[in-house]
């Protein structure tokens, strides 16, 4: 297994910091390509508005389609953040410390990326605002708060303003490293945004107690943002497959197998790109390994639960929607690749060392278990909604459209296009949790064998 | 890092601590005499009293049954559970597990109090033949749709199958786990027992071992709960679809356990003599996950109420009123006030988890309220008649039925009978595991740092 080295605290801002002080030329080449596909998607989302949701695949019964599939999605990867960073951050989890700023900015930026489904989808997108906003008090028009497309937007938008917090609050320590290597506007810059962080005992203190107050606040939220989403659904009594009280767990702990998957992938990619060996090591990926076959089998015993308990009533119409969902063409197939990609294929081969500690194994895992998960809300979402009911007069299948294939597409690109830029700014593993991780690390002998040890608070 | 400039303990050294036990071994003090005279008395008592219920109300009709069932349903979720807190933190690595570990495992054994409570009760329930199960089996008159063919036996015998499964994990985990320890003790008194001298070999086998016993029983256990609220509760009410329901006695599992830990570390800390190897520093540990699974109580209940509150769909009206505010309301407002308010207002405080006493009286109020709780879902549902319960709704609230002195005598004595068989192991093994705790101190230094103390410890992979 590759071990832990000791670097010099100089050295570990060298590495860190390559890529903000001086990007390579390939960085360039992504970010326009990302950038390129950026801008066609927006003329496709600006081209729809102009003439209307009607270009969508959207049709009775079936008014929500992928976009809302990968806003649930997007939804569900912003767990990474606080998973990652608040629970094991609180739990002292040494191996947390390169995993945290990463699955933080992804919160933050999928959070911005999901939010944006909903608006597009709406078709008028201005139309949100007295939808979700009260608009005229004087003339008593007020939004209806037992309506989850209330709850909705003010558990995005908690969730987005604490995690956002949770990164500024643990980047400024390293604004200040930034600060002080570099000169002209840039160093005006980053020495506003490093709030005259000198390093000061008092001032580690509090950015140490702000950081566990936000992990404790955080988590509430956290898990409340995914539930509520999960709500949409499950409040509505008219649609089968739908009225399910597991939702709310089952959802959070899908996002949880998501957004966790996703920091794998993530954090092998930033070791190959940016040469990060020493920092992202095959230590942290195992455990996170290990941590997704624990989340992946409570994510399985909650899928379990859920479509057994659709069968436990014996009613003839949740049967046949499952029937729909897991026999009948073209979900089928759909079904078979997501069982397969989010728990079949990857947690049984997790559970193997040899596999845990192969990076491009766990990077093509991580990857296939999101593939799976996106799979996973599709079936939930569309089926229900496109099996005729007695009330339905107009029903069909859906198919989505080349707009809003592009439109999903668009989200992707733009995620990535928003962690390299971040990437471009600030550092992607934070400097001072990993100087702060070698400082705390030790060793102790016992017989003949030197045991890796850590210095804790008792 | 120490900020509030104290000192770590000091280490022990293993042989001082082994000393120390085993002279405790050899010692029965009054107290714990004590103890298993009013152990045990209450355990009779809990026999008569079931004597006296089968000879008086027999067993064709559920009703007078309920709180035997909710005993069972409150023994799986305490008694039973505590070990999963302990399989938990052994898994990563928790070195402030190892006192606690013994204590917890040899509450496993309280599986076989459960097993002697649910034969007779699962005579009581009907077969799955013709009415909502997981075994989706009709007579083929019923109309039923998706049914399978007749599966004999179902629910009983595999939920029988599956308990006996889980007391032979809970023998095997404690056995697993206490082998090293029996040795010393046997050595010390000139008996060698076993084949076991501590080879390389023996304890890569052990640990692993332990390891996966653990894993087996925590997914045995979530399992039988599962299966046990689900054909012991909610099969026996009309309209009650509840998919989160098994989770959530999942839930209540782990957060009663660690409370039975909790409580029972404070016990041993304070009548059994050992403040020099449980400390402040276990409570406070212990507490934060307490504290976590106080808001899971909440969140997984809250997640059921707000779909069936939300819903307004008539068919679930009445399963509400049995479960939240109808005839049982007094054990709803009790279990939500002992298993999430006063303990999440208790444990929120640094100061109050950082105490021996704080979340030991957390803990005790989750005691009290997971005992409400499970009177409301099981002494409910097996209010509800049999000739209702293949009906698609609950169409009358059935009265409560409040415990009679029988009632109290046969849950007293089951809760009494699973602690009786802990301290009646504890004098075969040692209630603090020797070579775990022994481990735990090689791995443990305290070394200057900077100008203070710091403990270093060892974490090998």
């Amino acid at each position: 297994m590759q071990q832990r080295v000791a670097l010099p605290h100089p050295q570990i801002n060298a590495d860190l910091l390559k890529n903000v002080l001086k990007a390579p030329a390939w960085y360039w080449g992504i970010m326009a390509f990302l950038g390129g596909v950026v801008i066609f998607g927006s003329v496709l989302v600006a081209y729809l508005l102009n003439k209307g949701f009607g270009l969508s695949g959207a049709h009775r019964p079936v008014m929500w389609g992928i976009l809302i599939v990968d806003f649930v999605f997007w939804i569900g990867i912003s767990h990474a953040g606080v998973m990652l960073s608040a629970i094991l951050r609180l739990s002292k989890a040494e191996w947390r410390r390169p995993a945290t700023r990463a699955a933080e900015v992804l919160t933050v930026f999928s959070l911005m990326i999901a939010a944006l489904h909903p608006v597009v989808h709406a078709g008028r997108p201005w139309r949100i605002i007295y939808w979700s906003f009260p608009y005229d008090f004087s003339r008593g028009l007020w939004v209806n708060i037992r309506s989850p497309l209330v709850w909705d937007p003010s558990a995005i938008f908690t969730y987005l303003t604490g995690s956002t917090l949770f990164v500024i609050v643990a980047l400024i320590p390293d604004m200040a490293v930034i600060r002080d290597r570099t000169t002209g506007i840039r160093h005006n810059i980053y020495s506003v945004m490093a709030m005259g962080w000198r390093g000061t005992p008092r001032q580690w203190k509090l950015q140490v107690v702000a950081g566990f107050l936000l992990s404790a606040l955080l988590l509430p939220v956290f898990v409340s943002v995914h539930s509520i989403v999960s709500w949409d659904f499950a409040v509505m009594i008219g649609v089968e497959g739908y009225h399910v009280t597991i939702f709310a767990p089952y959802f959070v702990i899908g996002a949880v197998l998501s957004g966790v998957s996703a920091v794998v992938t993530m954090m092998i990619l930033m070791k190959w790109m940016f040469g990060w060996g020493n920092y992202i090591r095959q230590e942290h990926i195992e455990n996170l390994a290990k941590l997704l076959v624990v989340i992946g089998t409570g994510w399985l015993y909650f899928f379990f639960v859920e479509f057994i308990f659709a069968l436990y009533s014996l009613e003839s119409q949740e049967i046949a929607l499952r029937e729909l969902q897991a026999f009948t063409w073209p979900y089928w197939p759909l079904a078979l690749v997501f069982i397969f990609l989010s728990y079949i294929i990857p947690i049984p081969m997790w559970m193997f060392p040899g596999v845990r500690r192969n990076i491009r194994i766990m990077f093509w895992s991580s990857l296939v278990v999101n593939v799976g998960m996106w799979l996973e809300r599709f079936l939930i979402i569309v089926p229900g909604l496109a099996r005729k009911q007695v009330w339905t007069f107009d029903w069909s299948t859906y198919h989505p459209s080349f707009i809003e294939v592009m439109i999903v597409v668009t989200a992707y690109a733009l995620v990535f296009l928003l962690l390299l830029t971040f990437a471009k700014l600030f550092p992607l593993i934070p400097l001072f949790d990993i100087k702060e991780g070698d400082i705390l690390g030790d060793e102790i002998v016992i017989g003949k064998r030197r045991v890796p040890a850590l210095r804790v608070e008792e | 890092m120490h900020s509030n400039g104290h000192r770590p303990a000091p280490a022990v050294a293993v042989s001082e601590f082994t000393e120390d036990i085993v002279g405790r071994q050899a010692i029965t003090g009054p107290r714990y005499r004590r103890a298993m005279v009013i152990l045990g008395g209450l355990f009779v008592l809990g026999v008569i009293g079931f004597i006296v219920r089968a000879v008086t109300d027999g067993f064709d009709d559920r009703l007078p049954w309920g709180y035997l069932a909710a005993t069972a349903g409150y023994l799986l979720t305490t008694a039973c559970a505590a070990p999963l807190a302990i399989i938990g933190l052994r898994a990563i690595k928790a070195h402030w597990r190892r006192p606690l570990a013994r204590l917890a495992e040899l509450y496993s054994l309280g599986t076989v109090v459960v097993l002697a409570i649910f034969v007779p009760l699962m005579f009581l329930i009907p077969s799955a033949v013709d009415r909502r199960t997981m075994y989706f089996q009709s007579s083929g008159t019923s109309g039923l749709p998706g049914t399978l063919g007749r599966i004999p036996g179902a629910p009983q015998a595999y939920d029988l199958a599956l308990l006996i499964a889980l007391v032979v994990a809970a023998i095997g985990l404690v056995w697993a786990s206490t082998r090293p320890d029996r040795v010393l003790l046997g050595n010390r008194r000139g008996v060698h027992r076993g084949r076991w001298w501590g080879s390389i070999k023996q304890w890569r086998v052990t640990t692993v071992g332990i390891g996966l016993i653990g894993a087996i029983y925590f997914v045995t256990l979530i399992g039988f709960n599962s299966m046990y609220s689900l054909d012991f509760a909610m099969a026996l009410v009309p309209g009650w679809k509840d998919a989160i329901f098994p989770a959530f006695q999942g839930i209540t599992a782990l957060q009663g356990g660690l409370a039975t830990v909790i409580v029972s570390m404070y016990v041993l800390r304070r009548f059994g003599k050992m403040e020099r190897y449980i400390h402040m520093e276990h409570f406070w540990a212990a507490s934060k996950p307490l504290l976590a699974f106080c808001l899971l109580w909440f969140y997984f209940g809250w997640s059921t109420f707000i779909i069936l509150w939300y819903g307004r769909m008539p068919v679930e009206q009445n399963v509400m009123q049995l479960l939240y505010f109808g005839p049982y309301s007094v054990f709803f407002y009790g279990a939500f006030l002992l298993c999430f308010v006063a303990p999440f207002l208790t444990l929120l405080w640094n100061s109050v988890r950082k105490s021996c006493l704080g979340p030991t009286v957390a803990a005790t109020f989750i005691l009290i309220g997971n005992l409400s709780d499970k009177i409301r879902l099981y002494a409910g549902s097996w209010s509800v008649p049999n000739e209702v319960i293949t009906d698609h709704a609950l169409e009358v609230v059935p009265a409560a039925r409040y415990p009679d002195a029988f009632d109290i005598m046969m849950m007293a004595g089951g809760i009494a009978g699973a602690i009786f068989i802990v301290l009646w192991m504890a004098r075969r093994v040692s209630i603090i595991s020797i070579w775990e705790m022994s481990e735990g101190l090689r791995l443990r230094v305290v070394r200057p740092f900077l100008r203070t103390h710091v403990s270093v410890l060892g974490k090998p992979e």
